[in-house]
C-alpha cells in the first residue's frame, strides 16, 4: 500500500498522453497546465499518507 | 552608465540586497560552534531541524537560473518548458525512500559527501574519484549560471555599464557572497534562505494575482499564448511550439522529468543541503512540505505566457521574466522581486561551492594528496576552496560567452547521472563491485557526451537509434527521442551489473545493514 501511494503520482505525473489536451479547461487554463499543478499537492498528500501508514 | 536606471528599483533592491549580506555575517554566531571544523562549517554541525531545512533546500534547489530558464523556455515554446513540473513531482517520492537511509549511514559514519559514501561503501578510492570529480565538475558551470540570472535582473534595473564596468555589480555581489560564506559556512545560506524564499513567494503571490488581472484572466492569457504560438509555427513549420506537446516532444518531455529527477540529489550542493538535516525524521517532512516550491515553480513557468499576453519586448527568452516585473508593477515592487531573485542566485550559488569545496577537500586531497590533515586544515582547505570555486565561476562570465555556460550545464545534468547507480544502488546493496561501478561510470560519461554532441552545437536528447563505431546503424524501433543522461546511465547501469558478475569484490564494506535503517522510524 505504502509502495503504491509513492507509485501513484510518479505514474500519473509520467503519463503525458493522459493529459496532454487542451479541454477540458478551468478557469480558462488548459488542462495540460492545470492538471500538473493539481498534481504537485496531490503527490505532497500521498507521501504524507504513505508516512502515515508507516508509522502504524 | 546609469543613464536608463530605474533609481527607485535600484534603492530598493540595494536595500534589501545590503540587508540580507548583513545576515551572512551574522549566521556564523548561530548556532554557535568551532567553525575551524569541516562539519560545522560546511554542514552546520548536522543540526538543521526540519523548518531550516526547508528553507534552506527549496532555497538551494530553486534556484534564481530556474526563476530566469524555466519561464524562458515556456517564454519561447510554451507546454514543453513545464517538464520541471513532472520533474519536481517524481522526485520526492523517490527521496522519500532513499535519503533517510543515505542521512542514518552518513551520520553514523561521519560522511559528508557522496563520495565519502561510496568509498566507505565499496573501498575504492578510483570510484571515490570519479564521483568527486563529476560533483565538482557538473557544479561550477551551476554556479556561473547562476551569476547569469544575476546579471539577468540588474540588466533589468537599467544599469549598461561598457568593457570591466559591465561585470561591476556581479562582482561586488560575488565578493560580498566569497566573504560570507568563508566567515559563516552553511550557515549563511540556510540564514538568507529565510529571507529569500519568503521574498520569492510574495512576489509569486502578487504576480499571479496582479498579472491576470491586468491582463484579463487567465482564459485571455492562454488565448493570446496560444494565438502567438500558432502564428511563429506558421512562419515556421519546423518549430515545435504550442500550449500541448507536439507527439515529437512526448518523449524527450518523459524521459528529461526522469533524467533531471536521478541526477539532481546526486549534485554535492544537495546532497550537503541534505546531510546538514538534524534527523532522518526531518528529511521525510521535507519530501512532503518541499512540493510547495515545486507549486511555485509551476506558476513561475507561466509567468512565460503571461509575458506573451502582455506584449513584452526582448532580446532574448531569458528577459521575459525581468521584462514581465517591470511591465506590471511599480518601480519599487520591482526593485523588491528583482531583490528576491538575485537572492535566488546567492543561497545556491554559497551552498554549491560549499558542496563543491566539502568534496575537493574530503575526497580529492585529503585521500590523495595530504592523507594526515587535521580537522583545523580540513576546514581552512575547505573555506579557501570555496573561495577558488567562486572565482572560476566568475571567470567563466568574465572571458566565456555565456553559451558556454549553459552547455556545460546541460553536460552536467548528463553527468551527475552517471554516479547515481554507485549511490543510490549502494544504498540497498553491495552487490555491484566498485570496479564495475567505475567502468559503468565511465562508458557512461562517454556515450552520454557523445551523444549529445550534434556535430554544430550541444543538444540534451537525442532519437533512439545511433550510428555506433565498429557496429553501425542500430535503431530501436521506438520512434521517439530520449534524454541522454537517461540512455547514457541505462548502459551504465548494464555495465556495471554485467561486470559485477565477474569482478566480484574484494574489498571491505564498513557500513553494516542496521546503519541503513532510519532510527526514528524503525
Amino acid at each position: 500500500m505504502k509502495l503504491i501511494l509513492l507509485l501513484a503520482p510518479c505514474v500519473l505525473a509520467l503519463w503525458v498522453p493522459l493529459y496532454n489536451s487542451i479541454a477540458p479547461a478551468l478557469f480558462g487554463i488548459p488542462f495540460f497546465f492545470w492538471f500538473q499543478l493539481v498534481l504537485i499537492p496531490v503527490s505532497a498528500l500521498a507521501i504524507f499518507a504513505a508516512d502515515r501508514i508507516g508509522n502504524d | 552608465m546609469f543613464d536608463h536606471l530605474n533609481v527607485v528599483a535600484t534603492a530598493v533592491f540595494v536595500l534589501f540586497f545590503g540587508l540580507v549580506s548583513v545576515l551572512g555575517f551574522v549566521a556564523a554566531r548561530w548556532k554557535a560552534a568551532d567553525l575551524d571544523q569541516l562539519h560545522e562549517w560546511g554542514l552546520g554541525g548536522r543540526r538543521f531541524g526540519r523548518w531550516i531545512t526547508w528553507f534552506l533546500l527549496g532555497g538551494d534547489l530553486y534556484t534564481a537560473y530556474t526563476v530566469i530558464a524555466i519561464p524562458a523556455v515556456v517564454f519561447a515554446i510554451g507546454a514543453y518548458g513545464f517538464f520541471a513540473v513532472p520533474y519536481t513531482i517524481i522526485i520526492y517520492p523517490f527521496l522519500y525512500l532513499t535519503l533517510p537511509r543515505l542521512w542514518a549511514v552518513s551520520e553514523k559514519h561521519g560522511y559528508m559527501t557522496a563520495g565519502d559514501f561510496v568509498l566507505g561503501r565499496y573501498g575504492h578510492k578510483g570510484l571515490e574519484l570519479a564521483v568527486a570529480l563529476t560533483g565538482i565538475l557538473a557544479t561550477m558551470p551551476y554556479i556561473a549560471l547562476q551569476l547569469v540570472g544575476l546579471e539577468k535582473v540588474i540588466l533589468a534595473l537599467g544599469f549598461a555599464g561598457q568593457g570591466v564596468m559591465a561585470h561591476a555589480p556581479i562582482t561586488i555581489a560575488f565578493v560580498i557572497l566569497a566573504l560570507f560564506t568563508y566567515k559563516s559556512g552553511l550557515r549563511a545560506p540556510a540564514m538568507i534562505a529565510f529571507v529569500k524564499d519568503s521574498m520569492i513567494y510574495i512576489f509569486i503571490i502578487a504576480a499571479i494575482v496582479v498579472i491576470p488581472y491586468e491582463l484579463g484572466g487567465f482564459g485571455a492569457i492562454f488565448d493570446a499564448a496560444g494565438r502567438a504560438f500558432d502564428a511563429r509555427v506558421a512562419a515556421d513549420p519546423k518549430l515545435a511550439a504550442g500550449l500541448t506537446l507536439k507527439p515529437g516532444q512526448v518523449g524527450p518531455y518523459i524521459t528529461l522529468a526522469v533524467g533531471s529527477a536521478m541526477a539532481l540529489f546526486m549534485y554535492p550542493h544537495a546532497l550537503t543541503g541534505t546531510l546538514s538535516a538534524s534527523s532522518g525524521r526531518a528529511i521525510r517532512f521535507n519530501t512532503m512540505t518541499l512540493p510547495a516550491y515545486s507549486f511555485v515553480l509551476g506558476l513561475i513557468a507561466l509567468l512565460g505566457l503571461m509575458a506573451i499576453a502582455a506584449g513584452v519586448k526582448v532580446e532574448t527568452p531569458q528577459d521575459a521574466v525581468p521584462q514581465l516585473v517591470l511591465w506590471a508593477f511599480p518601480s519599487w515592487f520591482a526593485g523588491f522581486c528583482f531583490a528576491a531573485i538575485a537572492l535566488g542566485a546567492l543561497v545556491p550559488a554559497a551552498v554549491m561551492s560549499i558542496g563543491a569545496a566539502n568534496t575537493f577537500t574530503r575526497n580529492i586531497w585529503k585521500p590523495f594528496i595530504h592523507p594526515e590533515m587535521s580537522l583545523r586544515e580540513e576546514s581552512f582547505l575547505a573555506k579557501l576552496a570555496s573561495l577558488v570555486v567562486k572565482i572560476g565561476a566568475l571567470a567563466v562570465i568574465f572571458f566565456m560567452p555565456t553559451r558556454f555556460a549553459l552547455d556545460l550545464q546541460l553536460l552536467g545534468g548528463v553527468w551527475m547521472v552517471q554516479i547515481f547507480p554507485a549511490v543510490i544502488f549502494g544504498l540497498y546493496t553491495r552487490w555491484f563491485s566498485g570496479w564495475a561501478l567505475l567502468i559503468g561510470w565511465a562508458a557512461g560519461m562517454i556515450v552520454g557526451t557523445s551523444l549529445s554532441w550534434t556535430g554544430t552545437a550541444w543538444a540534451p536528447v537525442h532519437a533512439l537509434k545511433w550510428d555506433i563505431p565498429f557496429v553501425g546503424n542500430v535503431d530501436l524501433g521506438l520512434g521517439f527521442a530520449a534524454y541522454n543522461g537517461l540512455t547514457a546511465v541505462i548502459v551504465n547501469v548494464l555495465l556495471s551489473a554485467g561486470l559485477s558478475l565477474a569482478l566480484r569484490s574484494r574489498a571491505r564494506d564498513e557500513t553494516s545493514p542496521a546503519d541503513y535503517e532510519d532510527r526514528v522510524l524503525a
